[in-house]
């Protein structure tokens, strides 16, 4: 007995750490109506800024603390919510989630862009209330130090602090109308605009204070760390339906003491311990998800006063004058003719390689134009069906000697086969309930089989032996296949796709899309439409994986981690998810910039600017739900239609001269 | 169900006019929809706002709320300028709008939505004794208080927005369709208990379908059509107004879309 | 009573922790009947539609469909079997032009899409299904906003839609709840008189939930009452609205007058 509280107790502070989070989960979701995902940069920013100043400036703990938690991160709670979701419309699930998504992506890139690296080992923290270093009693044999007894006076402080705040105070009232509709709480007389910002900047200063105490605990300092820590307090989030902090914050405890009780009990050469441990978060949050009927109901509040913003544009493809449009699918034939000359005649071979993996990436984010463009369902696992699809292949060709086409077929359909089992155990979960299960996916296959050796082939990869990718010449990789090969994979999706947004499959999801309860009251299978177009983007992400494989020659578990889905999801969504269009401007625009980046000198240079890059055009997104390409595309066409064809132009547009009429 | 139990009589009247429009344009995005909309509503009268689908109405409510902000044309509320005001603004001046539809926040309880506007409005002290006049007057909601207000059946959730302003009377009330999927008897209490404020000095717009029975209630009448004024004036005439609209209308359908035979047959 | 009920509902029950709001209704609708469903607010009404729909599960009871009892059936499939329905809170497709409302509705009504037909382009709109979509939306007089987007519809017009494309899968029963409430005077009659239209030339069974007493009692053949959960009242609409016990319950001063 005295063993297993040896082993439990030690568990309290990490339990304390994730329930921290969780509450800063709740809180957020509760006053702001957005899942911030970002919470974990947020946390990783304050952390960052405060060991910055202790260890490399020499500041002592306390103003440290004041610049990192009092002041900076209440700023960027208010930058957020003044430059972003204030844009976005409240009853917009999917544009909230991806822009705390790209939040979450873009800050731990953007901070060695401002700061330079920096090593951030050894951090020296700040304990409120208690020296980390006295053992002032033992429990049961165990020592309680100042560290423990610090976090879990935090712990209660900011627990009690805040359900205070939520149940009890009118301004918890008001943040809490203010979520669901911030113009009905204006009709109340309540500054909803300040209501929200003060949630931000609460929410955020949560987040500061949560990363601060964090650092020491996790030692070292990596946001990938802060992205496990993420998985936890999501889970106890789910368990208390993101709206109890007293039961999150108990199950963020729980998490943290069954880790160290099943770490002290379980052998260490068994494979729970070094595949089931770490994965114990995902169970949680996966169990959540699948019982408590509460989950599926998360985010279908709608505000009530939503008719008042004007409804979306159509595409900018559907709103072109006939004269306009018959030009464009002229220049557009043109320009593909060009390219693809040039692509066969005289451009450099590096830029054919970044053409080419322009090529591959589009047939993987395609997947996401027919799962969230046209379903409406927000999944944040393709990157990692196209790793199924990679890995399968690879290792189909250098065990069976498969060739890679044969091999990536059925590496495709095993994706396809992932994503259905994933579909079918998220068929009653909605927008946030399956992005959260989707991700749950994607990290449990990292944990899991990304990462074990003898699948992935460790950290160097899976290294395809050019053999198996064919006899005939048609593979020989000095000329052009490879790009050959990944046009005609990209067109046949391409023509997948169109054919099934203009059939009736494709009317139905968009009817599934708008309201599902009127599907199904038409006699719409639900459940059929989802499994079909799940199998479809898991098949059609699988064979970009096997595209990717080909072209990098190794397949590399680094290459298909859950942070490049989420990466994935943003870079589509930002550039205009309704569009294939926009997803293969996505694709190529990814490594073209990323290769133009690389003749920026220094800390500029590199992947992760690319990354901000694209994180921050969410900026820009926060103002053009329908995607910022969608958008500068539209105006673009209307400024040339007005230019070529003035007739057709105000025919179309009849408000811009004589007013038409609409209620 | 008893009408509802009033608040404190509002300043005497001193005539004038409490709201006025004045050449107002608004659109949402590229939908135009209101041209040049022009109205003043006296001081304690109450304003019948009439006409068809899509004629405006609800966008006059929401542009002298402050929903929807006019791009054209100005917006008096008690001689201020609120045109460019933001709707929490207008409300503090004692402005309150029961919106079209459901206009609760459903995962608040019913006493929270309440405790919510009366806070808001009528300030802290005077909040247990508000709460208790609207469980008098709306029993139903006084057996449902910790109820989530989205539990509640779509004409419940209706009464919970009319007993907020009813407690509480503003200045200017703006009931967007008014008797919307209420109970008949539920309809004659909510009239009731306009006629009750009304006589306390609250003046009121009231948006609605059942035209005639607004015309009785109302000493002046708006009609819209397409997002222009087409009448204004006594109530009596309006009714007319309304019918020749209507008559317009449908013989320009007929002839524009020709196949206004079967409509006709149908309707006659 | 010799022909056979189209719908039949018996003792169903529905509550939600502890309230009952649907409690032991039992009554028919036969086919091409019309049967108003009247009742102050939070009766029951729409639960009792949600039962029927599927949309929510009956504690207790049994309802029968055209001789499937449609337990356990989930909502698709009693679609499927001819049950359509208009909703009290608006539910159109958003982003969707009206036509293509109809067009969901009209190949819903066919069978299934099969995603081999869309992928071998043999999906296109045939002229009888364009004919059809155009015959459903002029019955219901929503021709000339047949390819505005619904966003851009006000609440009334999006009823209108809705109407039109339940009516558009051909249900062999309607339940309508609430079509005229956002509707102006000369709407409501239109509606009135579409109801009628097809309860008379396609044979249609309609439940109608209704507020505007006039327009109920133009419509229906008979009608039932619920109160607080419960069946009040069942007759002719003459009959139930001179039962002293609705006028309390529900009409109050106007039916007095």
């Amino acid at each position: 007995m005295e063993n297993f509280f040896g082993f439990a107790l030690p568990g309290v502070p990490y339990g304390c750490t994730y329930a921290i989070v969780a509450v800063g989960l709740v809180l957020t979701y509760q006053a702001t109506g957005v899942f911030n995902f970002a919470f974990g940069g947020q946390a990783y920013a304050a952390a960052f800024v405060f060991t910055l100043l202790t260890q490399n400036e020499g500041w002592s703990g306390f103003p440290a603390f004041l610049v990192s938690v009092v002041v900076m991160s209440p700023l960027i709670g208010l930058a957020f919510d003044r430059f972003l979701f204030r844009k976005v419309g409240n009853s917009n699930t999917t544009a909230k989630l991806v822009i705390s998504l790209s939040l979450l992506v873009g800050i731990p890139s953007l901070l060695p862009v401002i700061f330079g690296a920096q090593n951030l080992d050894d951090t020296a923290t700040i304990f409120p209330f208690f020296n980390p270093n006295v053992v002032y009693f033992t429990v049961l044999q165990v020592p309680i130090n100042g560290i423990y007894l610090s976090t879990i006076t935090v712990t209660v402080v900011v627990l009690v602090a805040l359900t205070a705040l939520l149940r009890f105070t009118n301004l918890g009232l008001q943040m809490r109308g203010a979520v669901e509709s911030r113009r009905l709480v204006q009709l109340d007389g309540v500054n909803s605009g300040r209501v929200v910002a003060l949630a931000w900047a609460i929410s955020s200063f949560m987040a500061g204070l949560a990363g601060v105490l964090l650092a020491p605990t996790f030692g070292n300092f990596q946001s990938d760390t802060y992205a496990t820590l993420m998985v936890a307090a999501i889970a106890a989030a789910a368990w208390g339906l993101l709206r109890s902090i007293p039961i999150a914050t108990a199950v963020g405890v729980l998490i943290g003491v069954v880790s160290t009780i099943l770490k002290g009990y379980l052998p260490t050469s068994s494979i729970f311990f070094s595949a089931v441990l770490p994965s114990l978060p995902f169970f949680v949050l996966v169990a959540a998800l699948l019982f408590l009927p509460g989950m599926r109901s998360l985010d279908m509040n709608r505000d009530p006063l939503a008719t008042i913003d004007p409804p979306p544009p159509p595409t900018a493809a559907a709103s072109r004058a006939p004269s306009m449009d018959r030009m464009i699918r002229r220049a557009w034939w043109v320009f593909f003719a060009v390219f693809v000359v040039s692509m066969l005649t005289w451009m450099p071979k590096t830029w054919e390689g970044v053409f080419n993996s322009g090529l591959a990436l589009s047939t993987v984010l395609l997947s996401i134009t027919l799962i969230t463009g046209m379903a409406g369902q927000l999944s944040l696992f393709q990157g990692t069906l196209a790793g199924v699809g990679a890995f399968t292949s690879a290792q189909l060709a250098n065990h069976l000697g498969l060739n890679m086409l044969v091999g990536g077929l059925i590496g495709a359909l095993l994706a396809a086969a992932v994503a259905v089992v994933v579909a079918l155990l998220s068929l009653r979960l909605r927008g946030l309930g399956l992005a959260l299960m989707t991700l749950a996916a994607a990290l449990l296959f990292d944990n899991t089989f990304f990462n074990d050796a003898s699948i992935t082939g460790g950290v160097s990869g899976l290294s395809l032996k050019e053999k198996w990718l064919g006899t005939s010449a048609f593979f020989n990789f000095n000329g052009h296949a490879l790009f050959l090969l990944s046009l005609a994979v990209l067109a046949g999706c391409v023509l997948l796709v169109l054919q099934v947004r203009k059939g009736t499959v494709g009317r139905n999801l968009a009817a599934m899309r708008g309201s599902e309860t009127a599907a199904a009251g038409l006699g719409i299978n639900l459940t059929w439409q989802r499994i079909v177009v799940f199998a479809l983007a898991g098949g059609i992400a699988g064979l970009g994986g096997v595209l990717v494989t080909i072209g990098a020659q190794v397949a590399n578990s680094a290459q298909w981690s859950y942070s490049f889905s989420l990466i994935f999801i943003v870079l589509v969504v930002t550039t205009g998810v309704a569009t294939v269009e926009g997803a293969i401007q996505a694709g190529i625009g990814f490594f073209v910039t990323s290769q133009l980046l690389t003749y920026l000198p220094g800390r500029f240079g590199g992947g992760s600017l690319v990354i901000v890059l694209f994180a921050f055009g969410a900026v820009q997104y926060a103002k053009h739900p329908e995607g910022v390409l969608e958008f500068q595309k539209r105006q673009g066409n209307m400024r040339f239609e007005r230019l070529l064809f003035p007739k057709e132009y105000y025919a179309l547009h009849p408000t811009e001269i004589a007013p038409g009429t609409n209620g | 169900m008893t009408s509802p139990v009033l608040a404190d009589p509002a300043p005497p009247d001193e005539g004038g006019d409490v709201l006025v429009l004045q050449s107002v344009c608004a659109a949402y995005g590229p939908y135009r929809a209101l041209f040049d909309v022009s109205f003043t509503v006296p001081k304690g009268g109450i304003v019948a706002l009439v006409g068809s689908n899509g004629a405006g109405k609800t966008t006059v409510a929401r542009t002298v709320t402050g929903l929807v902000t006019a791009s054209v044309g100005t917006v008096l509320f008690c001689g201020r300028d609120v045109t460019r005001l933001p709707a929490y603004k207008i409300a503090r001046l004692g402005m309150a709008h029961v919106v079209e539809g459901r206009g609760v926040f459903s995962s608040l309880t019913v006493e929270e939505n309440l405790t919510l506007a009366f806070r808001q409005r009528a300030g802290r002290r005077l909040l247990a004794g508000n709460l208790e006049r609207a469980y008098t007057a709306f029993p139903i909601l006084g057996e449902r208080r910790r109820q989530f207000a989205g539990t509640l059946s779509g004409g419940q959730q209706r009464l919970l927005s009319l007993a907020k302003v009813l407690v509480v009377p503003p200045q200017v009330l703006v009931a967007d369709e008014l008797s919307l999927g209420l109970a008949p008897v539920v309809v004659d209490a909510v009239y009731d208990g306009l006629r009750e404020i009304n006589r306390n000095g609250t003046a009121l717009i009231v948006v609605e379908q059942q035209v005639s029975r607004v015309l009785e209630l109302a000493n002046k009448a708006v009609v819209l059509d397409r997002g222009s004024v087409a009448y204004q004036g006594d109530p009596a005439g309006a009714g007319e107004a309304v019918e020749s609209l209507m008559a317009r209308r449908e013989a320009a359908t007929a002839s524009a879309v020709g196949h206004g035979d079967d409509i006709d047959d149908l309707t006659s | 009573m010799a022909e056979q009920a189209l719908l039949s509902l018996r003792g169903v029950s529905k509550s939600f922790g502890g309230i009952h709001a649907v409690h032991d209704i039992s009554f028919k609708v036969r086919a091409g009947e019309s049967v108003g469903l009247v009742g102050p607010n939070g009766a029951g009404k729409t639960t009792l539609f949600n039962c029927v729909c599927g949309q929510l599960r009956f504690d207790q009871g049994e309802i029968m469909f055209d001789g499937t009892t449609l337990a356990g059936i989930p909502t698709f499939k009693r679609a499927r079997l001819g049950i359509g329905r208009t909703y009290q809170k608006v539910e159109v497709f958003t982003d969707m032009s009206v036509r293509d409302h109809l067009m969901v509705a009209e190949r819903s009504r066919c069978g299934e899409g099969r995603l081999w037909k869309d992928l071998l382009n043999m999906s296109k709109v045939s002229r009888q299904e364009m004919e059809n979509v155009e015959a459903t939306l002029d019955l219901v007089g929503i021709s000339s906003m047949a390819d505005t987007s619904v966003n851009a519809l006000g609440l009334g017009h999006c009823r209108l839609v809705e109407l039109a494309r339940a009516l558009a899968a051909e249900p062999k029963i309607l339940l309508a709840d609430e079509p005229s409430s956002g509707l102006d005077i000369h709407e409501t009659a239109e509606v009135a008189a579409v109801l009628r239209t097809v309860q008379h030339e396609r044979g249609t069974a309609i439940l109608l939930v209704e507020h505007d007493l006039s327009m109920v009692g133009e419509v229906v053949d008979r009608t039932v009452v619920m109160d607080l959960g419960s069946l009040l009242a069942e007759g002719t609409f003459d009959e139930v609205m001179a039962n002293p016990e609705v006028r309390h319950a529900y009409l109050g001063q106007m039916g007095a007058a």
